[in-house]
């Protein structure tokens, strides 16, 4: 059984994911600042923390500074602010992951075992095996045309398979949609000019928690389709 | 009947017919007029010998007389008596001297009718006296009795001659008019075409024609008509002339007047139109001269004005006064460039500008600060302005904020009772209400977030070179799925090549992205959604169209609007915000968004500069 902190200032809030994540098999323990979240990591085994950014005392932001001092274990923070700048600050300072609020509380059930699942049974040292590409949580093994997030299968259509691994070959790069039509089609888009984007969103449907907010099939928009690149 | 004026040989037989009508009445209004002046047509008796015609021809034998009148011996020659024998002649003539002694004769006492007398003086500068007479029973075959004849007969037929004229005069006309409808066509076709005729200046072809027409005119007043058949063939040919002139002049103005913009096409415009420009030109320099320039220079053609024409001049007292003035008047000039320059700063927003009045004196003065004053308070206003905007963005942001908290509470409270066994049947109903309700207040706090940000450009943008057919067809494969389960069907047609714009991607999907879920959400089912992109006047647009299921009985102003849904009901999901957030996303970016509504026809339009 995982230990999931959840530090919110709102007892409800906590309450409603200690409902849940028990529901889900998780051992829950609740904080409702950064100071109680620190001396709770301190005392007990805790394998992910779902931390609020708003909060009286300390917030969540120093409290994941604190954190990441001692211990890498995943983080995903909660927060009010959907602004960009947020985002971008939170994963900077160590978060894993974010949930914006008012969150879905499947998808916060599907975040947190997709993080502790990469956490737990994948770790950071599991040797991957070459002739597979691999990002993130992200697996493509082309000896058995097989895909998989976070350890999991993805069924995958052939049309869809060839995309992602076209994509999955050059990471971080942008690639038209009529690139994507040509090299994996193998003939000129003629008339076919949102196949590849149909196919994009399905594939997000099937690896992404949250299609509209993808981790890796990134949407650039005017230009292409991109994986982004993580380790 | 009208295709048939349209045809040349159907106008070639009219137009030969109205000069035929024109000479006929020449003719007879000639007859008429030599009727109405023997009194025929005033009424009382007519008389053949005191006809005009009559008249003109003993006037023509008198004359003859006169000429022939031997001065010096105060006899005629015998050629005379040859010529007016009785046998020959019905004219008679005597010729008295002054005191009334019969000097020549031929006059035998027949009984005559017309007498005409007319004295004139002979070289030796005595006086004399001819009598003219007709006889009366014409037995001699000459000119007076074929002129009583015609006469008798033009009598006779007085009535039919003067309703020819009429019926001529009438006939002209019609077919004038019938012409006139045909001129410029063309068989065929209905546009009216101009020929040659037509396209001669207008003035200068009117002038010509009515030269032309003044011709026979003068001609007839002229010209003293002896000869009664030769006054006929005279009128004749000057009716058939006047009437062509006055035909073709008529043609020609219908198709001028209808072909409009007929004064272009004339000596006259290309005359003004030629001057316009160097005019124009020197009006464009002198109006961009500055201010000092232009003063001076009407200061200076003021005074060689005065130079030229004042007459009465004291030397120096006129050089003086002449001088204040021009330096009061180039004064004035300097500052009012000064003030004329702060009031434009001012128009182009720099409120800051102040202007210096210390060195300005009276009016100048207080004129200056009254702009710096004005400029002062614009400049506090505009500023207030941006704060309290900035405020309101910032309170609406932080309510909004505020707002999420609870609302993340009362979604997964929803969520947990959802799950539960809740036992009154009823209960769940009231469950599945609270959930899509705040499903719907989530969606309204991140619209009211994403509306107030927008509108106020507190959204960082960034412009890259971007494919309009790109993002079109990635939207269009975003929704393909849930236009599909809308029960629409997407219809693609794109501009051919890449349509290159400068766009932040981001920013513009979420424009079309709030088209799209509206479409979905409004559209009526079963009907075709169209995505296409189109090239006009350099801009690369984005058209989305969709029929609306809800009838729109709003301007698409209106529908742009916050708050503003396309049912008027309410009672579907949708903050109402979302055509308001797309239009000043694109504007942020530098395009240009509009809606028009057909019907029930949806057209949202993007279009920003092709690159």
């Amino acid at each position: 059984m995982y230990n999931v902190l959840v530090c919110d200032d709102e007892t409800d809030i906590v309450s409603a994911l200690k409902i849940y994540l028990s529901g889900a098999g998780y051992g829950v323990l609740e904080a409702h600042n950064g100071a109680e979240a620190l001396k709770l990591m301190a005392s007990e085994e805790v394998h992910l923390v779902l931390l609020d950014i708003m909060m009286p005392g300390m917030d969540g932001i120093a409290a994941m500074a604190k954190i990441r001092e001692t211990s890498n274990v995943p983080v995903i923070l909660l927060t009010a602010k959907s602004e960009d700048t947020d985002k971008v600050l939170g994963l900077n300072v160590g978060a894993d992951d974010y949930i914006t609020k008012p969150f879905n509380p499947a998808e916060v059930l599907a975040r947190v075992k997709s993080q502790l699942r990469r956490y737990m049974q994948l770790g950071c040292g599991t040797p991957v095996v070459p002739a597979n590409l691999c990002i993130g949580g992200l697996e493509l093994d082309d000896a058995s045309k097989s895909v998989s997030v976070d350890g999991e299968d993805v069924w995958l259509t052939p049309r869809e398979y060839d995309i992602l691994k076209l994509l999955m070959q050059s990471p971080g790069t942008v690639i038209s949609p009529k690139d994507i039509y040509k090299r994996v089609w193998r003939e000129e888009p003629i008339g076919a000019e949102n196949a590849v984007a149909v196919h994009i969103r399905h594939i997000r449907e099937k690896i992404e928690i949250n299609p509209a907010e993808p981790r890796y099939l990134k949407v650039v928009w005017g230009k292409g389709y991109k994986m982004e690149a993580i380790k | 009947m009208k295709n048939a004026a349209k045809k040349t040989w159907v106008k070639v037989m009219c137009a030969f017919f109205a000069l035929l009508f024109a000479a006929l009445a020449g003719v007879s209004a000639g007859a008429v007029m030599n009727l109405a002046v023997g009194g025929v047509y005033s009424g009382g008796d007519y008389d053949t010998f005191e006809s005009s015609m009559m008249q003109d021809r003993m006037n023509f034998d008198i004359g003859n007389v006169e000429a022939n009148f031997d001065l010096g011996t105060g006899t005629a020659n015998s050629s005379l008596y040859q010529q007016y024998s009785s046998v020959n002649s019905n004219f008679y003539y005597t010729v008295k001297d002054a005191s009334g002694n019969v000097v020549m004769k031929n006059y035998n006492g027949d009984t005559s009718r017309a007498h005409l007398t007319r004295s004139f003086y002979a070289g030796n500068n005595t006086a004399y006296t001819i009598d003219g007479y007709v006889r009366r029973n014409l037995t001699a075959n000459d000119g007076y009795r074929s002129i009583a004849a015609e006469a008798e007969w033009m009598y006779a037929a007085k009535g039919w001659i003067f309703a020819t004229m009429c019926i001529s005069i009438v006939m002209y006309f019609a077919l004038l008019v019938y012409l006139c409808y045909g001129a410029g066509r063309r068989d065929g076709t209905d546009v009216i075409a101009a020929s040659w005729l037509d396209k001669i200046p207008c003035d200068l072809y009117t002038a010509a024609l009515l030269l032309l027409m003044y011709f026979p005119l003068a001609a007839g007043a002229s010209n003293n008509m002896d000869e009664s058949s030769l006054l006929y063939v005279f009128m004749g040919c000057a009716g058939a002339g006047e009437g062509l002139l006055f035909l073709l002049l008529c043609m020609t103005w219908k198709v001028r007047f209808r072909l409009k913009k007929w004064w272009r096409n004339s000596v006259v415009f290309y005359v003004i139109h030629w001057f316009k420009k160097p005019v124009c030109s020197l009006g464009r320099l002198i109006k961009s001269l500055p201010l000092i320039w232009k003063t001076a220079l009407i200061v200076l053609a003021a005074l060689i004005l005065q130079l030229i024409t004042y007459e009465d001049r004291n030397g120096f007292m006129w050089f003086l006064v002449n001088a204040a003035i021009a330096l009061a008047v180039l004064y004035g000039a300097v500052y009012a460039r000064k003030l004329r320059e702060a009031a434009s700063a001012m128009a182009e927003g720099h409120f800051e500008h102040k202007i210096d009045t210390s060195k300005m004196h009276w009016e100048f003065k207080t004129h200056g600060d009254d702009l710096n004053r004005i400029g002062d308070g614009i400049a506090l206003a505009v500023e207030e302005r941006i704060k309290s905007e900035h405020m309101k963005t910032e309170l609406i942001t932080n309510v909004s904020h505020d707002i999420k908290t609870p609302l993340t509470s009362i979604i997964n409270y929803v969520d947990l009772l959802k799950s539960e066994d809740v036992q009154p049947e009823k209960a769940k109903e009231y469950i599945d209400v609270l959930d899509r309700q705040s499903q719907r207040l989530r969606k309204l706090t991140e619209d009211v977030i994403e509306a107030s940000k927008a509108s106020t450009g507190n959204i960082p943008v960034e412009l890259e070179k971007e494919d309009m057919n790109v993002l079109l067809s990635q939207t269009a494969g975003e929704y393909e799925d849930k236009l599909r389960e809308a029960g629409l069907e997407p219809v693609m047609s794109l501009q051919d090549g890449a349509l290159n714009i400068m766009a932040d991607g981001r920013l513009l999907w979420r424009v079309f992205d709030n088209i799209m879920s509206n479409a979905v959400k409004y559209a009526l089912r079963g009907t075709r959604v169209y995505i296409s992109s189109e090239m006009e006047n350099g801009r690369a647009a984005a058209v989305f169209r969709n029929i609306s299921a809800s009838p729109l009985n709003i301007s698409a102003d209106e529908l742009m609007e916050r708050f503003v849904r396309g049912d008027a009901s309410r009672n579907t999901q949708g903050s109402g915000l979302g055509l308001s957030i797309a239009e000043s996303l694109v504007k942020l970016q530098g395009g240009e968004f509009s809606i028009e509504i057909d019907g029930d026809l949806f057209k949202a339009k993007v279009s920003f500069p092709n690159i």
